[in-house]
């Protein structure tokens, strides 16, 4: 009974000293980064700019720098992207953990200059990140962007990496670009890829637009893809989540009616006809009628006409999209990943020319619109001061 | 009414041992030799004198019958054994004699209330014969006036205890909003007759075992007996021989001395108030131990499913019931659990938390000086040294106590920056939840048990709850109640018995299966 006694108490003892409890951290020995940008330092340095979150005292209530405080930036720079995280420590008192990060932020100097997956390869590696984090391209030096104060979150990170997702959901001018979305891009046959657009607002300094991708090339960016191209670019991918659908009434220059999108189904097919690529792209699309200006739907021919006008445009938006694609030689439609999963042997000759042969592939679109409903049972601009 | 119950007659029974008073159907309690009562008055009162002497308390009172006063008798019984009731027997016992047969008080002999007792013994109060010595002064200790005559060598017993005791008024522990509110006492006679009154039928059967030590107190134990399993009931008894030796003043005494496992943090059986829950546990097949002088019934066997039960579940609708029931279970979870993962989830596994209550966790926890565990470990000590302090306060002072509770240490220690909000809102949420288990017993339990699970949090985080949940697992697996396993319905996994567990199935399906259980063991 006595053996058995101290048998358990030492084997207590060793449970609780073998484990070592490594990574026990309590609350206030670490800080939380919530954002990060990287830009071109110096002599080839790589400038680290790091958001970490300041908690702010229970006791001391002071509501209008309360914001201001909450964001700590940390400036290290070194060659290499770990060191300059080991470097924040230095400067921090504290060790930063990752867990929390919200978004990366690229300059867009260095993405042009770099291949963007390598830098960032760290974030894949590290165990504490998540590769759901969003990685975004700035238009000018990424810290400027973080030293903003955010409008309505508590960070900047999170500001904009909400902003982000809720563009891409409502109005499709811009794509969620993910860690995990890089990777499958990236290390696709087809390696173009493209990571969110961010830049300044012209008229106010404050406010943030993420609207627009950015065009990367084997990892170096070459180019930007403006949000009205990006509709299409998403049409193409048959990605949409919603959209609107303009025309500019004919004569009047301030009136354009519109079209809500609420289903967007597209099918791409790339055929091979011998050594040459033709795509055919069939799309049906449900909307609802946004605004009415200039359109009088009384009978149903009104109404075909009116959808088919609406086509047009659908098609137009796409062609326009795809002709830009084709110049800049980008394959972010997903065409050549399409051919490689399809004809994996053809694939292998055309992967050396892709890039000349993607620029001269025929486009065969269709649009097929189906208009739900109107809004209101009104065929014409419903409260109007001309007399028609 | 009062003393009727004192005189429960012997029922003709086809049981070896009758109910009742014990002691006077050939089960002595003591274990001293036989004494035969003399003859002679004195001997006999000169004995008693020596036994009880230094007792303030005790009465012998003399007085003479026949003609000329000649013959001696003396009756012999504890004064503050029997408040309230100045009865003089003798005179009760000679106007039986008189009105019968015998003639008028004045010639009256020995041989005639010899041959009266002995041959008629029809009476207005009930009497005894008694023939050992040691028995009579049992029964002087019992509280039962013992009338010995010159030239008689037996001895009149009647029995006369009446102590005030409590009424039956609400229960103090188990109130209900809907159902009966009787609450049993500390009067043994009165609590089976609860008990009788609810379950009449001869099947119900209530043995009795005078335990041993200066105390002799009566412990009895009830079963219904088509519903019992006969193994259980032998199982029991056999522990419960060993209580004869012992000296048991209350019913968790006897708990504590036929249980299986008397370390283990987890009750083994159920204690209740209310004469309902435990005729409704015997229906189940469950045995009811009352022991005089405690007001409370024990039930065993005692499983881990039954202590989320309350008798309130069967009093009201079928829905409403099962929700409480998951809410207990979930109250039961978080008691137990609730600061061991708040510690691991706050120093190992901050990725878990979602990002902007971390940040608020942060903003509360910055500037604290404790890491979180000892954090948690101050807080829940207070708690309990509150909980304790409550228990034992004068009524006028206890609010005072949760006020300055609340206050001082809740609102100040926050103000201080000695603890967290956090801390303090995950430790009164964990105090709640205990409270929300019906059982006291198994809320314990969760008190002892919550420390080990935050030392292994701190120490290894979720790593250290999983072990640790293991480890009570495994316990509980191998515990027995009275034999039955611990976990009787959960593993062994029986889905049929799982329906009083987890949900609470209407009534109609309950009640049917009860009938099937009684019937069919009567076949």
């Amino acid at each position: 009974m006595m053996k058995k006694g101290m048998v358990i108490i030492l084997l207590s003892a060793v449970l609780l000293i073998l484990p070592g409890c490594w990574n026990k951290e309590e609350l206030d020995e670490s800080g939380f980064a919530m954002a990060i940008a990287l830009d071109q330092g110096k002599g080839g340095v790589l400038d680290l700019t790091t958001q970490i979150y300041r908690p702010t005292n229970v006791k001391s209530v002071s509501g209008a720098s309360a914001k201001q405080d909450r964001n700590l930036l940390i400036k290290t720079s070194d060659e290499s992207l770990f060191e300059a995280i080991r470097d924040i420590p230095l400067h921090l008192g504290r060790k930063a953990k990752w867990s929390h990060l919200r978004i990366i932020l690229v300059g867009e100097k260095l993405a042009a200059a770099t291949d963007v997956g390598k830098l960032i390869d760290f974030f894949y590696r590290d165990h504490e990140p998540r590769h759901t984090v969003s990685i975004m391209i700035t238009k000018g030096r990424a810290e400027k962007i973080l030293q903003k104060t955010p409008d309505i979150e508590q960070t900047i990170g999170q500001q904009l990496m909400l902003t982000k997702q809720v563009s891409f959901k409502s109005s499709a001018k811009s794509m969620d670009t993910t860690l995990l979305k890089l990777a499958l891009q990236m290390n696709s046959p087809v390696g173009d890829s493209s990571i969110t657009y961010v830049y300044e607002d012209k008229g106010k300094k404050n406010i943030l637009n993420s609207a627009g991708l950015a065009l990367l090339k084997k990892g170096k960016m070459m180019g930007i893809l403006s949000s009205k191209k990006v509709e299409g670019l998403v049409m193409l991918r048959n990605e949409i989540v919603s959209g609107v659908i303009e025309i500019p009434c004919p004569g009047k220059k301030l009136e354009t009616e519109s079209l809500e999108i609420l289903n967007f189904k597209t099918k791409l097919k790339p055929k091979l006809i011998g050594n040459k690529v033709h795509v055919q792209v069939k799309s049906e699309v449900q909307g609802a009628i946004g605004e009415l200006k200039c359109t009088n739907i009384k009978t149903r021919k009104d109404e075909a006409e009116f959808a088919h006008k609406m086509e047009e445009q659908i098609k137009h938006q796409m062609f326009e999209t795809i002709h830009f694609l084709q110049k800049k030689k980008s394959d972010i439609i997903g065409i050549g990943n399409k051919i490689a999963s399809a004809h994996p042997k053809q694939w292998n000759k055309m992967k050396a020319e892709w890039d000349e042969q993607y620029a001269e592939i025929p486009f065969d679109i269709q649009v097929k619109l189906q208009l739900v409903t109107t809004g209101t049972v009104i065929g014409k601009p419903a409260v109007s001061g001309e007399d028609k | 009414m009062g003393n009727d119950l004192s005189g429960v007659s012997s029922q003709p029974s086809g049981n070896a041992q009758s109910s009742g008073q014990t002691g006077m159907n050939g089960n002595p309690s003591t274990e001293q030799p036989k004494q035969p009562i003399s003859v002679q008055l004195d001997d006999n009162l000169r004995q008693l004198e020596e036994i009880f002497a230094k007792n303030s308390d005790i009465v012998f009172r003399r007085w003479s019958y026949g003609p000329e006063m000649q013959h001696m008798a003396c009756s012999i019984y504890f004064e503050t054994l029997m408040q309230g009731e100045i009865y003089n027997y003798m005179k009760a016992s000679l106007q039986d004699l008189v009105t019968h047969e015998v003639g008028p008080a004045e010639d009256i002999i020995p041989q005639d209330v010899i041959s009266f007792f002995e041959q008629h013994g029809v009476s207005e109060k009930k009497a005894d014969i008694l023939v050992d010595f040691h028995q009579a002064v049992e029964q002087i200790t019992f509280g039962n006036i013992v009338i010995f005559f010159n030239q008689w060598n037996k001895a009149l017993v009647y029995k006369s205890m009446k102590v005030e005791s409590r009424q039956i008024t609400e229960p103090t522990n188990e109130s209900v909003v809907q159902g009966p509110r009787e609450s049993t006492v500390e009067n043994l006679k009165k609590n089976i007759g609860l008990l009788r009154m609810r379950l009449s039928t001869p099947n119900f059967k209530i043995q009795s075992i005078v335990t041993g030590g200066e105390t002799h107190t009566q412990v009895v134990y009830g079963y219904v007996e088509g519903a019992v399993d006969s193994e259980l009931l032998k199982e029991f008894e056999s522990r419960v021989e060993q209580l004869r030796q012992m000296e048991i003043l209350e019913t968790s005494y006897v708990e504590q001395l036929i249980e299986d496992s008397t370390w283990s943090p987890f009750p083994q059986h159920r204690y209740t108030e209310r004469p309902d829950v435990a005729v409704a546990a015997m229906l189940e097949g469950k045995i009811a131990v009352l022991v005089q002088g405690t007001g409370g019934i024990l039930l065993c066997p005692g499983l881990f499913t039954e202590f989320f039960q309350s008798s309130e579940d069967y009093y009201q609708r079928t829905v409403y019931s099962t929700m409480i029931r998951w809410l207990r279970i979930i109250a039961f979870i978080l008691a137990l659990t609730l600061p061991s993962i708040y510690i691991a989830l706050s120093t190992f596994h901050t990725e878990l938390i979602p990002t902007v209550l971390l940040l608020a966790i942060i903003d509360t926890r910055e500037g604290i000086p404790l890491p979180a565990f000892f954090e948690a470990l101050l807080m829940e000590f207070f708690f309990e040294l509150l909980r304790e302090a409550g228990v034992r306060l004068p009524k006028t002072i206890g609010s005072t106590v949760s006020i300055v509770g609340a206050l001082v240490i809740g609102e100040a220690a926050i103000n201080a920056g000695i603890a967290s909000p956090i801390m303090v809102i995950i430790v009164a949420l964990t105090g709640i939840a205990s409270f929300a288990i019906p059982q006291y017993s198994i809320a314990v339990a969760l008190r002892i048990l919550r420390f080990p699970l935050m030392l292994s949090a701190s120490v290894m985080g979720g790593f250290g709850i999983m072990i640790v949940f293991i480890l009570i697992l495994l316990h509980l697996c191998k515990l027995r109640s009275l034999g039955q396993p611990y976990l009787a319905s959960l593993a062994p996994f029986r889905f049929s018995k799982l329906r009083d567990v987890v949900v609470r199935v209407p009534l109609k399906v309950l009640l049917r299966s009860l009938k099937n259980n009684v019937s069919k063991a009567n076949k």
